[in-house]
């Protein structure tokens, strides 16, 4: 089965590129992962790597407080915990898109009939299920300071589920001013790194120029860093990605994304 | 991925009895690596933005409860088979209330635009919607799968279970649907600048 140029490759129209690659930009919203991990009862633990900001946020998920403070913990856990462990969300997802193994069986099937299935329930529904499955845990169990990865917490947070699922942004959450300023922080690289994955490199370092300036020393710095790296090379500036990753790693070698600049340019593991 | 990446969950979480650890970082696995291929998928389906969160959610949820019967090495294509699920019972669900209707099932109208709008990422993404709701969804998975999302003819084999053959079939005939409605396009470009 011989492949045949692909139309964004070359084999298209101006127009059916164009057309095409309008929908390079459409991704979830930050939050949007976030959501379903609350509406699976799981969270990412961040662990050890939990800046000060982000367990403020993570401290507000016990007792009475609201879903909005989950989704506050969680999308940092995204970038501080998964985020780094796993790579970044779109470079994972782009890297399985390749996996052949994912592909060599059989699998559910996907031209199936139109017979209704258990996806056509409403997601609270089974939801609710889910939360029956689950050990039974008194709520007033639950420390307010536990943290996320317990299963004291994930049986607090099932409990949450419904109301998560209308949280407000958590943006505008109550949760802090620290909170809030994470997911911000969160929210203002996602536009970066949507840019940068759209192929505009020079829109996602205008975008990360701002927020250098909106958030100078923020937590998610390394993170930052990373994709102005990136960028600058996409540009072909790679003298100044690479310069710019030997001061960040020169100040911060045990950063916890030293590993991924050093691959970006070369610089091999230490 | 699945097989380092459990680890890392499980490392993470390590020092906690939780009740189903190793069910939970798969699953949590899978969110990451997964989420934003299925929230693409049921967008390019046909699903509008404001809905594709609680669609991938659904997604998901499905993959919660029937993990165990999920082999390992197969998430994608288990969650792309539900993906593709709650993309029709969306559509259909639409469908009922007329006023909100996807345009599957009436023949969609030539989208023709401005082509300048094109330049227009969010209007040209509209057009794009608009295209692809001409093409039956048989095709149109297969159309973006591989002019999208860049799976090769291989894969997609594998992954919606069709003969290598049908698959190219499938896509020979969705890039024609999507080429006339492009020259459409074009077309009225011509015309507007007058050339012949």
């Amino acid at each position: 089965m011989t492949d045949e140029t692909r139309l964004l490759r070359g084999a298209g129209t101006d127009v059916e590129r164009a057309l095409l690659e309008s929908a390079r930009e459409d991704a979830p919203s930050a939050d949007a992962r976030a959501k379903t991990l609350v509406a699976l009862g799981l969270a990412v633990s961040a662990g050890t790597a939990l800046a000060p900001a982000a367990v403020h946020a993570a401290t507000g998920i016990g007792g009475a407080s609201k879903a909005g403070g989950s989704v506050t913990a969680l999308l940092v856990a995204k970038w501080l915990g998964t985020g780094a462990a796993v790579g970044a969300v779109t470079a994972a997802c782009i890297a399985t898109a390749t996996t052949p193994g994912l592909f060599s069986e059989k699998a559910a099937p996907a031209a199936a009939s139109a017979a209704p299935s258990i996806a056509a329930r409403p997601a609270p529904a089974v939801v609710r299920e889910r939360r029956e499955e689950a050990e039974p845990v008194a709520p007033a169990a639950t420390a307010p300071e536990a943290p996320l990865a317990t299963p004291e917490a994930r049986a607090t947070r099932a409990t949450e589920t419904e109301t998560a699922e209308r949280a407000p942004d958590p943006a505008t959450s109550p949760g802090g001013p620290a909170a809030s300023n994470v997911v911000a922080e969160v929210a203002s690289l996602d536009r970066a790194r949507a840019a940068l994955a759209a192929g505009d490199a020079r829109t996602a370092l205008a975008r990360l120029s701002e927020h250098a300036r909106r958030f100078p020393g923020g937590a998610l710095e390394p993170e930052a860093v990373v994709l102005r790296v990136r960028a600058l090379r996409e540009t072909g500036d790679v003298t100044g990605a690479t310069a710019l990753a030997k001061s960040f790693l020169a100040a911060h070698p045990d950063s916890s994304q030293a590993a991924r600049l050093r691959a970006l340019v070369g610089l091999g593991t230490r | 991925m699945g097989a380092s990446a459990p680890s890392v969950m499980e490392d993470r979480s390590s020092g906690v009895s939780a009740a189903r650890p190793g069910a939970d970082a798969r699953l949590a696995v899978m969110v990451d690596a997964h989420f934003d291929f299925i929230w693409r998928t049921l967008r390019r389906l046909g699903i509008p933005a404001s809905d594709a969160d609680d669609g991938a959610q659904r997604v998901f949820v499905v993959a919660a409860r029937k993990l165990s019967d999920i082999e390992l090495g197969k998430e994608r294509s288990f969650l792309f088979a539900s993906a593709y699920r709650v993309a029709r019972e969306m559509r259909r669900s639409v469908a009922r209330h007329p006023a909100e209707a996807l345009p599957e099932d009436e023949l969609l109208p030539d989208p023709a635009p401005n082509p300048e709008e094109l330049s227009d990422r969010k209007r040209a993404r509209e057009v794009l919607d608009s295209v692809l709701d001409t093409l039956p969804i048989e095709n149109r998975t297969v159309f973006v799968l591989y002019e999208m999302e860049e799976l090769t003819m291989a894969e997609i084999a594998a992954l919606t279970e069709l003969p290598p053959g049908t698959v190219a079939s499938r896509l020979r005939r969705a890039r024609e649907l999507f080429r006339d409605a492009a020259d459409r396009i074009r077309a009225r470009e011509t015309r507007g600048g007058g050339k012949p």
